[in-house]
């Protein structure tokens, strides 16, 4: 075959010079010089692809390979916007499914089509955006929106639209520190910018300007409230900080007068005019701040902040994420300090030995004996690598801590060098955390400007210096074997352990892969002595563990908790228990790679060895509350679903085997399964878990098998024909019931045309045309709209 | 030196050493389709798996080195299940034929696809030598089979079946005129075989045993050889020349005739038992229940009564084949039958298990080809629709049509099929295709690269055509393309292989454990009779 003729407009070899020259030219630069073509071009032009083959050491087969592998690569090109639907366990369950088809129709994009008509907008599916507190959520270019419904996706594409036209930055604060009247703290985590933080940074800036006010309005990493967002709270000198819940731009004047009185006499006229004007203009009365106010003696919020414990995410919502001022202010550096003054390297590891402490990336090997075995291992240089590869749908502990706390990772990344004696580092962060990037980013430059990082940092003679290296959109980068090979611009497809990294890691030097909590807990245990942390947790699972709380949940959040914690109380206690007044089912913990704990083993302490016992495992902290109105078939399903897309096709086991399962759990769900197709469900499970080669493929199985050990009488129903959560579309069917008032609503928002209207009557469903996109039930003002399953109501 | 065994056999090999190579060391072979010689393991195939029983834990023995206390057993229960699985997992993914189905549907198994490659190469000589391998009268059978192969060869979907019988005739008729004499095999141990019935069932069985080099004399009661093929019904069809001649050709190998000799008149059962060490009954539907009685063997229907695939009867120096066993009219299936039955009398008298002609693993594609599949497979085959033989005397092909007729064969069986460890180990392991089948097939989509087709249908991505061309440090060289599921093998921006120097393509070729990766150009060869 001859090679295709190029029909692709010429590319400008300025711009790729600059790419190769900013990305680099060597062949493990492969990853990022791509990335650089995308972010230019919005896909991967043919021509770019030769000319960078042409003018680097990467060679046109590493290309090849490399561009394929990655999802987030494309080689078509794309709509003006990438409009990414997050479809994490989160968004999952709160029906992002439906918001796909949604934004589908109202694009009217046919089947196998992605990218609407126009050539503006194209949708694409995404893994996990790390806000499953907002859920479901919808990601346009770099602007989050949350809560999305079936109903408001057209808002969404138009709002965003609305924004591009908007030009200017926010107004910069000018005040100087001399005379400010106190700080107005926002939350600005990458769900908080989702939840409208941003605008809510932007009006009180605007407001301190024109009313001249000397206040400091200061970005914070996440609180971890993120059931309350948008946060918002005002410190100010010898009075206690208040602190403001979901609060919106319009709120802010009033938010603002009450703790910044005018100071003239005409300013606080002009105020009380234009909020009488408002009052005659607008139905509803203006929103005072109590409405909003959340007192810290709130019993609420109490509870959700007083089980936790906060270690990783120490200071929590206090610190400015990029001052490293008021990081040493709060106590940063000084573990680190301590390490390299009066430790020697054996001790820190003592130290980290007897803490107790075990990686918190989900297998739970014991750091300390990871620490000396790289330490030990013959071969130079060493190097450290923290992976920040967060790929688990409904789990975002590590972005907020890179958002939050970067200095701390830095810090523990610091003292794990000394300690193992590596000379270089890598931040392995994935390219959905944009924010996460570039608050590290900058916070390696301060750390570099201040001597935290480079030669003899902090006078010690250590040197050391850290890299980041984006993700480019593969869950299995996760496993420490293929995240080093991506880290060398490679396909990250695992390889066989041993050897260990800690033995044969980058460029087959000893290399120690630790998860992000790991490194942020270091700091902690060198500053509060091993035995404060050991004095925590369980006999064998020490200190804290961060989740990531979401699903069916009142208060989801990130949140840290002491491990031996039992699932019913985080549930419960810290998370306000379920929703809507529904009933546990279950919990989903550790994502793809965990299982399903039914309510009725929500006893269970968050402990590695309880957790597998019950066919879950820590994994890396997503914890996913699932109510009765879940199907656990259907959950089964959707995460076999995503480690099959996520497979990287190495091993026989993981690339056909988690795909036949996939297709009996598909089958099930769409009315098609037999008693056989469960029988081979539980044939095929434990033999992939045995015979993959990565963690990937081996816990696969793990959540059809926990839904099967406990929910087996669901697979048994929908052999039946049943589903009896009312969730499998194929096994429902939406009806109207006596009590239907004829309000018509539910037709005017059927998209499918299912509903006629007939005003002051009993409307019917045509089940024919029916998509099950569950609208009209939301919208039945009388709850006359009801789910059937096998003639039986579910829902 | 780690202190391991394998097999409960103590092993003596340096630290590093792969459990592979150990158990290669000590003359155990452990299967495997991802590793090759000089290459670095990839651990993807996962059929090397061996337990370590201390652990209960399954290790690919690849990328395993051996490590003090291992006590490595190679099929433990555990293994065979899972190296089954693993298999039964490719193959399900897997697309393609093993065999042509025109082979399968021959009744005798015929390598019609090697015929045709053969006559279509000019190759008279080796096509003569398969067609004889597995139908003892070719000119007869071209001459009055129904041609079952025919019904399902691939190319009816598009045009016209290949006229594979005209072929068969084209061929037997060429191994008359040129009257070869067929050499015993003459390294075996000799036995003394009786055949009773010189029909084609007899004359097929007289003529596998004869070769297997034994001592075979055929009975028939008639004064004449031929049995059915002389039926009045063939007459005009079937020339009496042809068949005379056809019948000769065996008999010369050195087969003792006796004509006129009829069980239980002429000559009893008893006797036959007392001078033979086998005794084969081929005599044709109407004496069946004599037979029976006669020689006191069970009945079945209206036959003797017999082992499937062997032949045998309720005595085990007794085997029955063609019509006294089943009546039929297909003489195809009564050489069959005769040849299976003389195979088995062969391990009989061996004393090899009985099991009758072997069959190995046959991959199949399910269903009818689309039409892109068909497009795809005509791409390697003449274009033109049947050809007609245009002189005399009628119905025969001269050289030039019979080489153009042949090569319209799609070759739709695999060109690795003999070579594939696919395959092989499906067979070893008694994997089957339909285990783990998905819901939709694959298609038949090749990417070709001049005369080199990759087929992604049968490629297992074991990546050894990838290693072959990173360790040849070939930048135009393959790559995996995609991942998961839909992860191939491709040159960068589909360029052609002319980029990579070609002794690294031939090795990458080589390296192929499936038929994905093959040369068009180069014939598949198979093993030929002498």
């Amino acid at each position: 075959m001859n090679e295709q003729i190029i029909n692709e407009p010429p590319v400008d070899p300025t711009v790729l010079e600059s790419i190769l020259d900013q990305k680099g030219r060597e062949a493990s630069d492969v990853i990022a010089v791509l990335q650089g073509i995308q972010a230019h071009y919005n896909y991967l032009p043919e021509p770019a692809l030769r000319y960078i083959c042409d003018h680097s050491a990467i060679t046109p087969a590493a290309l090849a390979g490399v561009s394929t592998f990655y999802t987030q690569f494309r080689h078509k090109p794309a709509g003006r916007h990438i409009v990414s639907v997050c479809v994490g366990t989160a968004c999952h369950v709160k029906g992002a499914g439906r918001i796909v088809e949604a934004l589908r129709r109202h694009l009217r994009l046919e089947e196998g089509v992605d990218t609407d008509g126009d050539n503006l907008f194209t949708i694409q599916e995404v893994n996990c955006l790390g806000c499953c507190t907002l859920a479901p959520v919808v990601q346009v270019d770099g602007v989050i929106y949350g809560y999305a419904t079936t109903d408001n996706v057209g808002t969404i594409l138009n709002d965003f639209l609305q924004r591009e036209h908007e030009t200017g930055q926010p107004p910069q604060d000018a005040l100087s520190d001399s005379n400010i009247l106190g700080d107005i703290r926002v939350g600005l985590g990458s769900c908080c910018v989702a939840s409208g933080a941003a605008e809510i940074a932007d009006a009180l800036r605007e407001r301190a300007a024109r009313t001249g006010t000397p206040v400091r309005i200061r970005q914070v990493g996440c609180i971890g409230l993120c059931y309350e967002e948008p946060l918002l709270e005002i410190v100010m000198r010898d009075r206690p900080s208040k602190l403001y819940t979901r609060v919106k731009p319009e709120h802010i004047p009033a938010i603002f007068h009450k703790h910044f009185p005018s100071s003239t006499r005409l300013e606080r006229f002009r105020q009380h005019l234009r909020q009488w004007l408002e009052q005659l203009y607008t139905d509803d009365t203006p929103p005072t701040a109590r409405h909003f106010a959340v007192d810290a003696r709130d019993p609420q919020l109490a509870s959700y902040l007083d089980p936790q414990m906060h270690l990783a995410t120490e200071s929590s919502g206090l610190l400015d994420p990029v001052s490293l001022d008021e990081y040493c202010g709060a106590g940063g550096f000084e573990g680190l300090v301590r390490a390299l003054r009066t430790l020697k390297p054996a001790d820190i590891m003592d130290q980290i030995e007897h803490s107790g402490l075990r990686g918190r990336g989900g297998g739970g090997y014991p750091t300390g004996r990871k620490w000396r075995e790289v330490a030990a291992a013959p071969g130079r240089p060493k190097f450290i690598v923290c992976n920040g590869d967060e790929g688990d749908p409904g789990a975002f502990m590590d972005r907020m801590l890179l958002e939050s706390y970067p200095f701390r990772v830095i810090e523990g990344m610091l003292i794990a060098a000394r300690a193992v004696g590596a000379g270089q580092g890598f931040l392995y962060i994935r390219t959905e955390y944009p924010l996460a990037l570039r608050r590290m980013e900058q916070a390696l430059a301060i750390c570099r400007a201040g001597g935290w990082l480079g030669q003899n940092i902090a006078g010690s003679g250590l040197d050391f210096d850290l890299r980041i290296v984006e993700g480019a959109g593969a869950f299995v980068c996760g496993e420490e074997t293929a995240l080093l090979a991506s880290i060398e611009g490679r396909r990250g497809m695992p390889r066989r352990r041993p050897p260990y990294p800690s033995q044969q890691g980058l460029q087959g030097c000893p290399t120690l892969v630790n998860n992000t909590e790991t490194f942020t807990l270091a700091p902690w245990i060198m500053r509060h002595g091993p035995a404060a942390f050991a004095a925590i947790g369980t006999e064998h699972s020490k200190g804290t563990k961060v989740f990531a709380l979401a699903g069916k949940i009142s208060r989801g959040g990130l949140i840290e908790v002491p491990m031996g914690m039992t699932i019913r109380q985080v549930i419960n206690d810290v998370g306000g228990g379920i929703a809507d007044g529904r009933r546990l089912k279950a919990v989903q913990i550790g994502g793809p790679s965990g299982g399903c704990i039914p309510a009725r083993l929500a006893d269970t302490p968050i402990d590695y060895e309880a957790l597998v016992q019950a066919g879950a495992m820590m994994g890396s902290g997503g914890l996913v509350a699932l109510d009765d109105t879940d199907c656990m078939v259907e959950i089964a399903r959707y995460f076999l679903a995503f480690t099959q897309h996520e497979s990287c096709g190495k091993c026989t086991f993981c690339r056909i085997g988690t795909r036949r399962m996939l297709e009996l759990l598909e089958g099930l769900c769409a009315g098609r399964g037999t008693r056989d197709d469960i029988a081979r469900l539980e044939q095929l499970a434990p033999l992939v878990r045995q015979g993959s080669l990565c963690g990937l493929g081996q816990t696969a199985p793990n959540p059809a098998l926990t839904t099967l050990r406990y929910f087996r009488e669901e697979y048994e129903a929908h052999v039946q024909g049943i589903c009896p959560a009312g969730q499998c579309k194929a096994l429902i069917e939406y009806c109207v019931n006596e009590d239907c008032i004829g309000c018509t609503r539910c037709a005017q928002r059927c998209p499918a045309d299912a509903i006629a209207a007939r005003p002051y009557q009993r409307h019917e469903i045509d089940s024919a045309l029916c998509v099950r996109c569950d609208a009209c039930r939301q919208a039945c003002p009388t709850g006359a709209i009801v789910v059937k399953s096998g003639g039986r109501i579910v829902r | 030196m780690p202190n391991i065994t394998i097999n409960q056999q103590p092993l003596d090999v340096p630290a590093g050493t792969t459990l592979l190579e150990a158990a290669q060391r000590m003359g155990c072979e452990i299967p495997t389709m991802c590793a090759g010689k000089g290459l670095p393991h990839f651990t993807s195939c996962m059929i090397c798996m061996v337990e370590d029983i201390r652990t209960g834990k399954l290790l690919p023995a690849c990328s395993t080195s051996v490590m003090e206390g291992m006590r490595i057993v190679t099929d433990s229960p555990a293994v065979l299940d899972s190296r089954r699985t693993a298999l039964a997992l490719l193959l399900g993914d897997h697309l393609g034929d093993c065999e042509g189905p025109c082979r399968r549907a021959c009744p005798a198994g015929m390598d019609i696809p090697a015929m045709l490659r053969h006559i279509a190469a000019g190759e008279m000589d080796e096509a003569r030598r398969v067609v004889l391998r597995d139908i003892a009268l070719p000119s007869v059978l071209g001459r009055i089979c129904p041609a079952p192969c025919e019904k399902v060869c691939r190319r009816g979907h598009h045009d016209t079946p290949v006229a594979i019988c005209r072929l068969k005739r084209f061929t037997g008729d060429f191994n008359l005129r040129n009257n070869l004499p067929r050499t015993p095999d003459t390294t075996a141990a000799s036995g003394r075989v009786a055949v009773v019935g010189a029909g084609p069932a007899g004359l097929a069985a007289a003529q596998a045993l004869r070769r297997s080099g034994h001592a075979v004399t055929l009975f028939d009661r008639q004064p004449v050889a031929g049995g059915n093929l002389r039926h009045p019904e063939l007459d005009g069809i079937l020339p009496h020349q042809v068949l005379d001649d056809e019948i000769n050709l065996i008999l010369r190998q050195g087969i003792e005739l006796r004509l006129g000799a009829e069980i239980g008149v002429t000559i009893a059962p008893a006797q036959l038992l007392e001078q033979f060490d086998l005794i084969i009954l081929a005599t044709g539907a109407e004496d069946a229940a004599a037979m029976a009685r006669q020689w006191g063997l069970q009945s079945a229907g209206e036959g003797i009564k017999v082992e499937r695939h062997t032949g045998r009867t309720s005595d085990e120096r007794v085997f029955a084949c063609g019509n006294v066993v089943r009546p039929g009219r297909l003489a195809v299936r009564a050489l069959a039958q005769g040849r299976t039955a003389g195979m088995a009398a062969d391990q009989a008298l061996r004393h090899q298990p009985v099991q009758g002609r072997p069959r190995g693993y046959d991959h199949r594609i399910p269903g009818r080809p689309e039409p892109e599949e068909l497009r795809q497979w005509l791409q390697d085959a003449d274009p033109s629709d049947r050809v007609e033989p245009a002189g005399k005397p009628a119905d025969d092909y001269n050289d030039d049509e019979a080489r153009r007729e042949a090569a319209r064969c799609l070759h739709c069986d695999c060109r690795a099929r003999d070579a594939c460890k696919l395959r092989r180990y499906a067979e070893t392991y008694g994997a089957s295709q339909q285990a783990w089948r998905p819901d939709q097939r694959r298609h038949y989509h090749p990417t070709r690269y001049g005369q080199i087709i990759y087929d992604p249908g049968k490629c297992i991505a074991c990546g050894l055509c990838i290693r072959v061309m990173e360790k040849a440090q070939a930048p135009w060289g393959l790559s995996f393309i995609g991942r998961g599921m839909d992860v191939r093998v491709g040159t960068p921006f589909n360029a052609s292989l002319e980029k990579i120097p070609a002794p690294v393509v031939a090795a990458a070729l080589a390296v192929c454990p499936t038929g994905a990766l093959t040369d068009t150009g180069r014939q598949c060869h198979t093993e030929i009779m002498p």
